[in-house]
């Protein structure tokens, strides 16, 4: 039934309903199931919410699932290489409140803010990798305390209380009426086009992608294999933190002032959306599959506001929804076939 | 060197030594600097605000002891959700027996985490999922029954717990339970297995322990004391706390990390993980006391907890290395 | 008492695949109570599967087996043990940081119910590691702090102090020092006087002799002979487990009859001095030469992984691996260093150690050479295909796709496509770390006449291998080892079957067939 039983015992495959194989097949080439999801969820969305196929509410679902889309990305990155980050929502508001700060309050000029908070996302990134590969601390717990570290010395430096206002240019971006270079797309929405093609490319056309794979499928071959495994993993989290930091920095513009808080949502979303998606821990999956959690993600949390159903609903039926997911496609191995 | 010797020894047979001596270190300068602060009227305070993240702390670390990853990030979610069902629904229908409303927190609790272990144990979820997507649901269930407006409300009982009954600060049965529990499971062959299957699960099963039973157990027992920090908290506070869940997940694992519980499993205690929780609730009083601003105690917890695990990953690396 | 209440434990048919592999075909077995019953064979032969079996750890697909004339619910070891079996492992399967009586009694009882009280349990344990270890370590202690030795008694008493009808002792033996082991054996004689039976596998000989009152041997999952103690002679085993009716099999010589050896004045390419593999053991000296084909043999677990691992990633301890190039020398002290030097190294666990599961076939040919592929920084798919197609047809690599998972090969294509990841980078000399391990016979062919190929180039190649034909037919000479160091040296001329099992177990063997093994020559 599951993939899973390809790896713990790559010899019975072929076994099973030829059917299901085939479909498994298919699944691990194309993220099949998660296409088939987001059109059923489409489709039913066309066919029982009046204005479903405007284009108001098309672009609202794709600024959504590019913010989260794009905070997907770095624990894309992570979570391939076998670890996981927890630092995200951190990150998100340090780059929203530097920028929101520094432009805003400080009349710092644009590009030295940017630049001070992509400093911050690389440092950041740098300790996590650093003290979960050297000491060999649990990824969780380092990336847990790396995320209360900065966090704690963002609200310090703002003394609580975010004063500072986006620049302007920075609201036209997340905008779900914007234009990009006169043409009427939402700008962040090409800007994660752009960033999920990069990343995309990255991840499978070249070397640092390749090793990520090599790291996280199995990091004691890889290393026989000549893989550099700590620099492998140690950039994985720089870029995991850096991206975290530019989400950030956008959604300054989309909510049009720093907020300490503005990450938190993103915690554990960008866990979902890499989840749903299919990626699993340990070199399964790539980022055009986080692309479609986040699409899935985002068009079931319209579907579910539409239907009138509370957040708290939605949160309920999101949380079942993963389950189902990952339990189709990836489990543990038997305790027996450890001994 | 030789007091550096005698750390890494101390260390290294009582893991959560670091986190004792922490904890008592923040007492002194906490009594120092506010003599009141240890006030025996002062008591009931300090130990009913500590209570619900003590106990969180403590109910994260069965899952955290039972092995294969494992680990319960529903912990925080859970507990807002106890603390909800009771200020929205249980005291508002007139449920005000603790005869009632504590047998029903603790079930709900209880049921919530053998539901978490099963994922676990049966369906071989990673632990990370399973509990990941439990938070999400349990989150949406607390703000769902919380409803648009925060509930609040209290009954005697829970302002005693908050306060005390006659001399006995009302805490200390809220932290004193989960403690209880433990030693009396203790006498049971139940802690030893817990152990034992998060130290090496292959031996454990080898050897005819019923693996899948333990871990759910396992889980079971962290939602058991879940409920118990869920009572807690509404006792504290006397109002519905949907948003405090991430807040309280995030704290409650570092506190079992501080107190040199292994995420590994196998290696730890109930009692580290307690200590380790002080240790976050001294930093952030005294933080408080000395006029530090409070915005402070994030940042300060968190290298805290970055330097404790380096420092426990170097022990006790070192360490093995000198027996392998 | 009846016949039937003297057998504790009766096999019957036992058969067990794992894929496409046959781990155990047909096996039977008859256990009598108070009887010490050896299990001999060859790595490979379906002991470690029998006894994961016995023990519940696996569910056999077809036969069964009774322990005192009950048939044994299949259910994981906790049945097995309730049936009254308990076994140790070679592997020792102690929880680390939890105390020597915690470890004795592991699993002894319910998760919440307690079936055996703490002050008994502190007495039986003191007394059954007090048989063990002539005095009782502090029970207290964690496990982790005492010696591998100590940890394996805990071990084992776990099995004693439950009194099991059927104890059996997966070359639980190796772990022990020799006090231990012979303090085992007198324990084992007061429990069988008791009634106890024990089903004691082993691959040394003289505990064999030592303790057992019958031996029953495997061969290819499949129980061949069951002999009385005085019948079992080591000519007479070790035609049992090698099946000398398979002689015939192998053409004198083998399919690489050709082989003449290195050339006379072929340049040394690696050195080996003084390299100590265990700390009591000796030293071992080993120069290998262009273009010649050396094995590594011995029984699991005597130094010879230990040996090829030192020179892929240098000495762990004493000793020096030096690389001689026609530009100088170099020592190896890391495997990237290795690496640089030209040595390749295919690693034994396949699963573990060499492939990328998730992977593509091409993924996982390309792992170790991707600078070749990559194009304006992109990597090129056309360009790793275009180096595989050489190495796909040279190794006859049967596959779908290059695009499909490696998982979708058989294990002798995977072997092929891990194989092909070491040879693109050219090296001049190939360590293979038992390389045909669930390969079946075609691929192994092809493997074989690839080395052949390789060092008719003048590539050196060091293979560890745990079948005998493989030696026999392929090897310029063999390296055997026992106890952790080199013991013997056998050249081509006086490689046989015999000759190399009995050097396994520390035996020579005077045969009509072959000449006799050389003590000790390397040259």
């Amino acid at each position: 039934m599951t993939t899973e039983s390809a790896v713990a015992d790559p010899t019975t495959g072929g076994g099973g309903v030829p059917l299901l194989h085939t479909l498994n097949e298919w699944q691990r080439r194309v993220p099949l199931l998660q296409l088939l999801a987001l059109a059923a969820l489409y489709i039913y969305g066309l066919s029982t919410i009046e204005g479903f196929g405007s284009q108001r509410v098309l672009y609202a679902i794709l600024v959504n699932a590019s913010l989260l889309g794009l905070a997907g990305a770095g624990q894309t990155i992570v979570v391939l290489v076998g670890g996981i980050d927890f630092s995200i929502a951190a990150f998100i508001s340090a780059g929203n409140v530097i920028i929101a700060e520094l432009c805003g309050t400080d009349h710092w000029s644009t590009g030295a803010a940017v630049a001070v908070a992509l400093a911050v996302g690389v440092v950041g990134g740098l300790v996590n990798g650093v003290l979960s590969y050297r000491f060999k601390v649990e990824p969780l717990i380092v990336t847990l305390g790396v995320s209360a570290l900065l966090s704690g010395l963002v609200l310090k430096w703002i003394n609580g209380s975010a004063t500072g206002v986006a620049p302007a240019w920075l609201g036209k971006l997340t905008a779900a009426n914007g234009t990009t270079f006169g043409i009427g797309i939402p700008p962040v929405v090409v800007i994660w086009a752009v960033v999920a093609i990069v990343i995309g490319l990255v991840l499978t056309r070249t070397r640092a992608g390749r090793n990520l794979y090599l790291t996280g499928v199995n990091q004691p071959a890889a290393r026989l294999a000549l893989v550099r495994v700590n620099r492998t993993w140690i950039y994985a989290y720089i870029a995991s933190a850096v991206l975290a930091t530019c989400v950030g920095i956008l959604l300054a513009g989309y909510s049009g002032s720093g907020n300490v808080t503005i990450g938190d949502p993103y915690l554990f979303q960008s866990l979902a959306a890499v989840i749903v998606g299919g990626t699993m821990f340990g070199g399964r999956g790539d980022y055009w599959r986080t692309v479609l959690g986040a699409l899935v993600l985002s068009v079931v949390a319209l579907l579910l506001s539409a239907n009138q159903l509370s957040s708290a609903a939605q949160d309920m039926i999101t949380g079942g929804l993963i389950l189902v997911v990952v339990g189709l496609y990836g489990r543990e191995r038997r305790l027996r076939d450890r001994i | 060197m030789n007091a550096l010797d005698f750390l890494r020894g101390l260390l290294g047979k009582r893991p959560y030594a670091f986190a004792g001596l922490l904890a008592l270190l923040l007492l002194v300068v906490n009594t120092a600097l506010q003599p009141a602060f240890l006030a025996f009227g002062n008591w009931a305070a300090v130990l009913a605000s500590f209570a619900p993240l003590a106990v969180a702390a403590m109910a994260s670390t069965p899952a955290i002891l039972s092995g294969g990853g494992g680990i319960d990030i529903s912990i925080g979610p859970l507990l807002t959700l106890i603390d909800i069902v009771i200020v929205a629904n249980l005291l508002p229908n007139g449920l005000t027996s603790p005869f009632v409303v504590i047998p029903v927190c603790l079930a709900i609790g209880a049921a919530i985490g053998a539901v978490n272990g099963a994922l676990v144990a049966v369906l071989r979820f990673q632990p990370v999922v399973a509990t990941l997507c439990a938070n999400i649901v349990i989150g949406g269930l607390a703000t769902q029954v919380q409803g648009d407006t925060v509930p609040s409300g209290s009954t005697s009982w829970t302002k005693d717990l908050a306060g005390s009954f006659g001399p006995v600060p009302g805490a200390l049965l809220t932290i004193g339970a989960p403690l209880l529990i433990w030693w009396a499971l203790s006498r049971t062959p139940f802690v030893k297995a817990l152990y034992a299957v998060g130290g090496d699960d292959a031996t454990a099963f080898s050897a005819g322990v019923n693996v899948p039973k333990v871990r759910i157990a396992a889980y079971s027992l962290g939602g058991l004391y879940a409920g118990i920090a869920g009572i807690a908290l509404m006792s504290l506070i006397s109002e519905g706390a949907a948003s405090m869940s991430a807040q309280y997940t995030l704290l409650a694992i570092a506190a079992v990390a501080l107190g040199g519980t292994s995420l590994a499993g196998g290696r730890g205690s109930l009692l580290g993980s307690l200590l380790g929780a002080a240790g976050i609730y001294l930093i952030n009083n005294l933080l408080n006391v000395v006029r530090v601003s409070t915005l402070w105690s994030t940042a300060i917890y968190g290298a805290m907890l970055l330097f404790a695990v380096v420092v426990g990953a170097v022990l006790t690396n070192a360490r093995r290395r000198a027996v392998a | 008492m009846s016949e039937q209440s003297q057998v504790a434990l009766e096999v019957t048919g036992l058969a067990k695949s794992f894929g496409a592999t046959r781990a155990l075909r047909s096996c039977s077995l008859r256990l009598l109570a108070g009887e010490v019953h050896a299990l001999m064979g060859e790595n490979g032969s379906g002991k470690s599967t029998l006894v994961k079996i016995l023990t519940g750890v696996h569910a056999p697909d077809s036969g069964g087996y009774r322990v005192g004339g009950r048939a044994v619910r299949l259910g994981g070891p906790a049945a097995a043990i309730a049936a009254g079996v308990m076994a140790v492992y070679q592997e020792v399967l102690v929880v680390g940081p939890r105390s020597v009586l915690e470890n004795v009694w592991l699993g002894a009882d319910g998760v919440f119910r307690r079936k055996i009280s703490e002050a008994d349990k502190r007495e039986r344990a003191a007394a059954v590691l007090g048989e063990l270890l002539g005095e009782a370590p502090d029970l207290d202690t964690p496990v982790e702090q005492l010696s591998l030795s100590d940890r394996q008694a805990c071990g084992i008493a776990r099995a004693l102090v439950r009194e099991p009808r059927v104890l059996i002792l997966d070359e639980a033996t190796s772990a022990l020092d020799v006090a231990t082991r012979d303090r085992l054996f007198e324990a084992i004689a007061r429990h069988k006087a008791a009634g106890m039976a024990v089903l004691f596998v082993s691959h040394r000989m003289d505990e064999v002799d030592a303790i057992s009152d019958r031996v029953s041997v495997l061969r290819s999952g499949e129980s061949v002979a069951t002999l009385e103690a005085e019948d079992a002679t080591t000519a007479e085993l070790v035609r049992l487990m090698t099946g000398a009716e398979h002689l015939t099999d192998i053409p004198e010589g083998g399919a690489m009859a050709h082989r003449t050896g290195p050339a006379a004045d072929a340049p040394v390419l690696l050195r080996v001095r003084g390299l100590r593999l265990r700390p009591d053991a000796d030293p071992v000296d080993f120069e290998l030469r262009a273009g010649e084909m050396v094995g590594l043999a011995g029984l699991e677990g005597h130094g010879q992984d230990a040996f090829i691992k030192a020179l892929w990633h240098g000495p762990a301890g004493e000793g020096s691996v030096t690389r001689v190039e026609v530009g100088g020398e170099s020592e190896i002290r890391s495997e990237q260093r290795a690496a640089a030097a030209g040595i390749g190294y295919v690693p034994r666990d396949r699963r573990g150690e060499a492939l990328f599961g998730t992977l593509s076939i091409r993924e996982n040919f390309s792992a170790a050479t991707q600078d070749k592929d990559t194009r304006f920084g992109l990597l090129s798919r056309a360009s790793a295909l275009g180096r595989f197609a050489e190495y796909r047809s040279g190794l006859k690599v049967r596959m779908g796709r290059e695009s499909d998972p490696i998982t979708t090969l058989s294990g002798g294509n995977q072997q092929k496509v891990v194989i092909a990841r070491w040879l693109a980078r050219r090296p001049d000399v190939l360590l293979l770390n038992d390389p045909t391990r669930g390969v079946d016979i075609g691929a192994k062919r092809d493997i074989y006449a690839l080395l052949d190929e390789l060092t008719a180039r003048g590539v050196a190649v060091v293979m560890l291998s745990t079948e005998v034909d493989e030696h026999i037919e392929l090897m310029d000479r063999v390296l055997v080892f026992r106890e952790g160091s080199h013991s013997t040296t056998l050249d081509r001329r006086s490689l046989t079957r015999q000759s190399l099992v009995a050097a396994f177990f520390g035996r020579t063997v005077t045969s009509s067939v072959a000449g006799s093994a050389s003590p000790d020559g390397d040259s």
